[in-house]
């Protein structure tokens, strides 16, 4: 019987020759709905009908965003992949949260499949009092984030009050300590910008 | 200081510091006390006296900025209620932390040793 391992060549395998038979993606790049091309490496997350690019440069928000309006591709062997692609990241991510004050990894994503990149450069993550959120603090761009964005910060779900986050959410921030627009930089943002506290699911 | 998990609380941090800059930013101030930082993101009281300034009463600006440079004595945290920062002089600055008060999901953030401590209510 196949090891987990051995699955995921075998899905990554088929892939690739999925995407060379079909000529609907070329290595080494990725593809998403036909729209664009994504980098190599682009590490993915799936939510059973979208996938989301994760490193957040330019192309990959906007086929997160397309992706929302475009039907998700249903094939079972993509959906294995995507599925596979997601666990790998994700354990990939819990593991690296797990050390206190190391260095911080590219990206986080939450538990639905919402990515985040974290600042380049970033250490932690360094727990909050509380206990229901993480912070990685002094970086500073990258990952197509501006280059004022130094800390990130993501926090458990809120289910109760006005202001709810099922999925918990994340939030940026400058070196010093305001909430600002990820990519852009701007620091004059209000609390009821969607920038301010980005839901995640 | 009084909070449900008085171990927890990150208020404590501020007592003996002296708040060494108010920053006004678009919808909310930050608090500066020569190293950790208040963001009060639901907009903070003040009381002189018998006086309580709002954010929309006039002199509220002012009664905020005349504490730099007063040194907290006390902190004061009550859950789902307010955080109190108390000066010398009797004047103290309220956040409140009521959901009816809330802009967002959140009312306040202190951060201390460059965000390696820090708490959010």
């Amino acid at each position: 019987m196949a090891t987990t391992i051995q699955m995921r060549w075998m899905y990554r395998v088929a892939l690739w020759l999925w995407i060379a038979a079909t000529g609907f993606l070329s290595p080494p790049t990725f593809a998403y709905d036909g729209q664009g091309q994504l980098q190599a490496g682009t590490k993915i997350s799936y939510d059973e009908s979208c996938l989301e690019a994760i490193d957040y440069d330019g192309v990959a928000v906007l086929a997160s965003n397309e992706c929302r309006n475009q039907p998700a591709n249903t094939r079972t062997l993509f959906i294995n992949f995507a599925k596979c692609l997601a666990a790998e990241e994700s354990a990939g991510v819990a593991g690296e949260v797990a050390q206190t004050g190391g260095r911080a990894p590219n990206f986080i994503v939450s538990e639905g499949g919402t990515a985040f990149p974290v600042p380049e450069g970033a250490t932690g993550p360094f727990p909050v009092t509380s206990g229901k959120g993480f912070q990685y603090i002094g970086g500073s761009g990258g990952n197509g984030l501006s280059t004022s964005a130094t800390d990130f910060r993501f926090m458990d779900p809120v289910t109760t009050g006005t202001y709810q986050y099922p999925g918990g959410y994340g939030s940026y921030g400058n070196a010093a300590g305001q909430t600002i627009n990820p990519f852009t930089g701007a620091a004059n943002i209000t609390p009821s910008n969607p920038w301010w506290h980005i839901p995640a699911k | 200081m009084n909070s449900n998990d008085p171990e927890k609380s990150l208020l404590t941090l501020l007592e003996g510091r002296e708040m060494a800059a108010v920053t006004f930013l678009r919808a909310y101030v930050q608090l500066l006390f020569d190293g950790p930082y208040l963001n009060a993101y639901t907009m903070p009281q003040v009381k002189l006296n018998d006086t309580v300034f709002h954010p929309k009463t006039p002199g509220y600006r002012d009664a905020l900025c005349e504490q730099i440079g007063k040194t907290v004595t006390a902190t004061r945290e009550e859950l789902n209620k307010k955080l109190e920062i108390q000066f010398g002089d009797g004047t103290s600055i309220e956040i409140s932390l009521k959901d009816e008060d809330r802009v967002c999901a959140e009312a306040a953030m202190l951060q201390a040793d460059a965000g390696k401590r820090w708490n959010v209510w």
